[in-house]
């Protein structure tokens, strides 16, 4: 097996599971999920050694939310970019997104409420633990729009755990 | 009514990428910046902050179950995928992925190891001078991200040297410790907090490393977003020490202040020069670095102190003066020593699972159990999620049953210091020897906080514990100066008139719990003050230096309800004071002021310590005349402990006195260390801090 093929089953490994779950967390059904990321694992192994070791969750996801968008538009649903996890969401999966269906903690249910593209912001963030930079390179936002708009989820989500009265 | 406004913008998204660790160092100086008139208004940023944070756990908890145990892509289209790319392909050199372990995530590029024909063979080469660092960044809560780097040293051909050193890219807080001419080798990894699991990951994936035991293993600790608060307060404690100025012997005459023979500074000390970073200037404490050599008699009993005076020139200033005060406690022979009634608090919470930590933890037990008498007791407690007793109290010489204990003790569960230290107590309390010394050992990472509503609870369970008799020994593992566990342990060590100390290797363990077990268990004086009153006519000004949280009110110097420093058998206590005689003076020479001492007599030494037991103080006093021994001639001691001093001004980022000087203090020191091991480790210490600083070659 050579170095980047090891490389590679590694890349593979380490990442699976999570891209599965940030496809599914944007809508996708579980076997669309599969084949998305399956075609973005092609496509990384096609890209120039060396060009996205750097980054590549980032790029991976990046990718896969490219490919989730021209599926959604395949199935005639209009899309814009801005708008995807919503609309891939309303396709038939009213339980979508990031809460689980039988277990949804107040919290989680006010999380469900932000708008769609903080919605996956705070996943690439809580659950995936990227960076800005990287959060910023998967969605095609700038850095600082990033910011501002985990900020934004952040408040909102301070301003509703006061209201229960969950911060001290 | 008129709110204080707000120094910050709430809608400023800076508050909270500094509570997601998306701020570099200086971005946040700038945030958190502000004048002490805006105090109350930094109160509200503070709040903000800790609301943020404490929001981004509260969502990093909601979310965190959504991270692990998802579906994979299943066994079939994973074979698809490799079978695809099963074509051969040019290798490459570096490769970075992203590792995700138990559930949790990293977000940290990892660079794979490809290249390692060239590695492997320098790395052979270089393997006994090769040290690891890991560096931790404590992300949200529950959320752990470790950067691991290996830093080999020594590697001289420049030409293998670039092609690695590309390698380095982290920007992080560690970058700091990293040096151009250092090779590093970066890994990024996630591991949920499970510290051994990321050790495992580097080895796994590094076998040609043969990181053993005798390398270095450093954690440091970042930021953590969860406990945003405490390091926001930190920070602006972060000053740099200040530099002691010199006062006026006309108006005040008088200097007090309390013993310490703590040493933990040094180990800090050394741990940071080891990771290749000058320590934080804060983390320097002088008297620490001077008072952890041993100076005086080799061994003296009768008499619990003996303290000895020096007078010299100043090595760089010709008119300047150097006094040494150098108190020594009697040593004991270990048939002599009274029986003791010991125990052992272990910490085994998750973060204790390094391998400086509970491992070095157990080895030094074991060092400590080889100096167990059949007299003595010993009982072992651990807290970690609930207290429990391990071990009830055990004669010394059923050494067998005590090692199976330490032999088994394992990290695992939350932190509740609070708990085990009220039941190790409760323990000693039950067996105490009333004329034995009875003392709980406190071994930990630091991390006392969860499940401790007040450390200051915690401060006074202690010192009232110390009041009946039961003293507390700190030793702590893996401490992290960046969150000041070292203040923390120091200051709760001394509210139960214990000793603290920092335990980095087993080589440590050794020197303060082996060699120095007396010192540390035994407590020959206790409260000991030391203060010294200067003869206006003679000397002009005076500065003491270090001792800086030690600093005593004169008129606390005969009230015996005022606690001071404790000093154990075996423990020396040396004070340098700096003096400028009246004549080369600084300041005008008061001829009119009036003084006790003698003509001829330039200071006054007074001791003030009880009887371990006792509750009134004993006084004595020593006179010092004013004759000064050139430098050269002065004792070893002197001139090496005046080294070790300059050595820590230097640390601590003084502007150079005059004539002091990496190069200038180096010979000093040099011309001291004599045949002591630990001078010259001290000296080889020096020698690497110089470099870090960037201060040019001696020869």
């Amino acid at each position: 097996m050579s170095l980047r093929s090891q490389w590679f089953a590694r890349v593979l490994a380490d990442t699976e599971r999570p891209l599965v779950a940030y496809l599914l967390r944007l809508g996708l059904p579980l076997d669309a999920a599969g084949d998305v990321a399956q075609e973005a694992y092609l496509g990384l192994w096609q890209q120039e050694p060396g060009s996205v070791d750097a980054y590549v969750v980032p790029w991976l996801y990046c990718f896969a939310r490219h490919r989730a968008i021209d599926r959604a538009r395949a199935r005639r649903v209009t899309v814009s970019d801005d708008s995807v996890v919503a609309a891939l969401a309303s396709e038939d999966r009213p339980d979508r997104t990031i809460e689980h269906q039988q277990r949804n903690s107040a919290l989680q249910q006010a999380i469900a409420q932000l708008p769609a593209r903080q919605q996956e912001l705070v996943g690439l963030k809580f659950i995936d633990g990227l960076s800005y930079r990287d959060m910023a390179q998967a969605t095609g936002l700038s850095e600082s729009n990033v910011g501002y708009l985990l900020h934004q989820s952040m408040r909102t989500l301070r301003g509703f755990l006061s209201q229960q009265g969950e911060l001290p | 009514m008129n709110p204080t406004p707000p120094i910050h913008d709430e809608n400023d998204p800076r508050l909270t990428a500094l509570v997601l660790g998306e701020l570099t160092d200086a971005e946040r100086d700038a945030l958190l910046a502000h004048d002490d008139g805006d105090a109350a208004r930094f109160a509200n940023l503070e709040a903000e902050l800790r609301d943020l944070s404490a929001t981004a756990a509260r969502v990093q908890q909601a979310l965190r179950d959504d991270a692990s145990d998802g579906p994979d892509l299943g066994d079939e289209v994973r074979a698809q995928i490799l079978q695809a790319i099963a074509a051969p392909r040019r290798q490459i050199l570096w490769g970075r992925v992203q590792r995700r372990l138990g559930g949790h995530t990293d977000q940290r590029p990892r660079q794979l190891h490809a290249g390692q024909s060239v590695f492997k063979r320098r790395t052979r080469v270089v393997a006994a001078a090769l040290s690891a660092i890991l560096l931790v960044s404590l992300g949200l809560a529950g959320l752990y991200v470790v950067n691991v780097r290996f830093v080999v040293q020594g590697v001289q051909d420049e030409r293998e040297q670039e092609a690695l050193v590309p390698l380095s890219r982290t920007h992080r807080r560690g970058d700091l410790l990293l040096r151009a001419d250092r090779l590093s080798l970066d890994v990024g990894i996630a591991t949920g907090g499970r510290f051994d699991r990321a050790y495992k990951v580097i080895m796994d994936d590094h076998p040609h490393l043969e990181l053993t035991g005798k390398q270095t293993l450093t954690v440091w600790s970042n930021i953590a977003a969860g406990r945003f608060a405490r390091d926001a307060r930190l920070y602006r404690l972060y000053a740099a020490p200040k530099q002691n100025t010199f006062l006026a012997a006309a108006t005040q005459p008088i200097s007090t202040f309390s013993a310490d023979v703590d040493t933990a500074s040094y180990a800090t000390v050394r741990d940071s020069l080891h990771n290749f970073a000058l320590p934080p200037p804060g983390a320097v404490r002088l008297e620490e670095l001077v008072n952890y050599f041993h100076f005086g008699e080799a061994w003296f009993d009768g008499e619990p102190l003996r303290t000895a005076t020096e007078l010299t020139t100043s090595p760089w200033l010709p008119h300047r003066r150097i006094l040494s005060v150098r108190v020594q406690a009697r040593s004991l022979a270990q048939q002599n020593r009274p029986a003791s009634n010991l125990v052992f608090l272990v910490d085994v919470s998750g973060s204790m699972r390094a391998p400086n930590r509970l491992p070095l933890v157990q080895a030094a037990l074991r060092v400590l159990v080889d100096q167990l008498q059949p007299q003595d007791r010993v009982a072992i407690v651990t807290y970690a999620g609930e207290a429990g007793v391990r071990l009830q109290p055990t004669a010394g010489d059923r050494k067998q049953e005590i090692l199976n204990v330490i032999n088994h003790l394992d990290a695992g569960g939350s932190t509740h210091g609070s708990a085990g230290i009220a039941q190790a107590y409760a323990l000693a309390r039950a067996n105490l020897l009333p004329q034995g010394n009875n003392r709980v050992i406190l071994a930990t990472d630091g991390d006392l906080n969860v499940g401790v509503t007040d450390p200051e609870d915690l401060a006074q369970l202690v010192e009232r514990e110390a009041k009946s008799g039961v003293f507390l020994t700190a030793l702590g593992f893996g401490i992290t100066v960046v969150d000041r566990d070292d203040e923390r342990l120091e200051k709760l060590a001394d509210r139960g008139n214990g000793v603290y100390a920092h335990i980095d290797s087993l080589a440590e363990a050794r020197r303060v719990l082996g060699t120095q077990v007396q010192g540390a268990l035994f407590t020959v004086a206790k409260d000991l003050k030391i203060q010294v009153e200067f003869n206006p006519h003679i000397v002009a000004s005076y500065r003491l230096l270090g001792y800086d949280n030690r600093r005593l009110a004169n008129a606390d110097f005969a009230n015996d309800a005022k606690d001071a420093g404790d000093v154990g058998a075996g423990h020396t206590v040396t004070a340098l004071y700096e003096i400028e005689p009246v004549g080369a003076e600084l300041l005008p020479a008061a001829a009119t002021a009036t003084t006790t001492l003698g003509p001829g007599e330039l200071a006054r030494v007074r001791l003030r310590y009880k009887e371990p037991q006792g509750q009134t103080s004993q006084l004595v006093e020593r006179s010092v005349a004013a004759k000064a021994t050139p430098f050269a001639t002065a004792s070893a001691d002197l001139r090496f402990a005046y080294g070790v001093a300059a050595f820590a001004m230097l640390l601590q980022r003084h502007l150079p006195a005059a004539g002091m000087s990496w190069e200038q203090v180096r010979p000093i020191i040099a011309a001291a260390v004599g045949t002591d091991a630990e001078r010259h480790a001290l000296l080889s210490l020096f020698d690497d801090a110089r470099q870090i600083a960037g201060a040019p070659e001696v020869h």
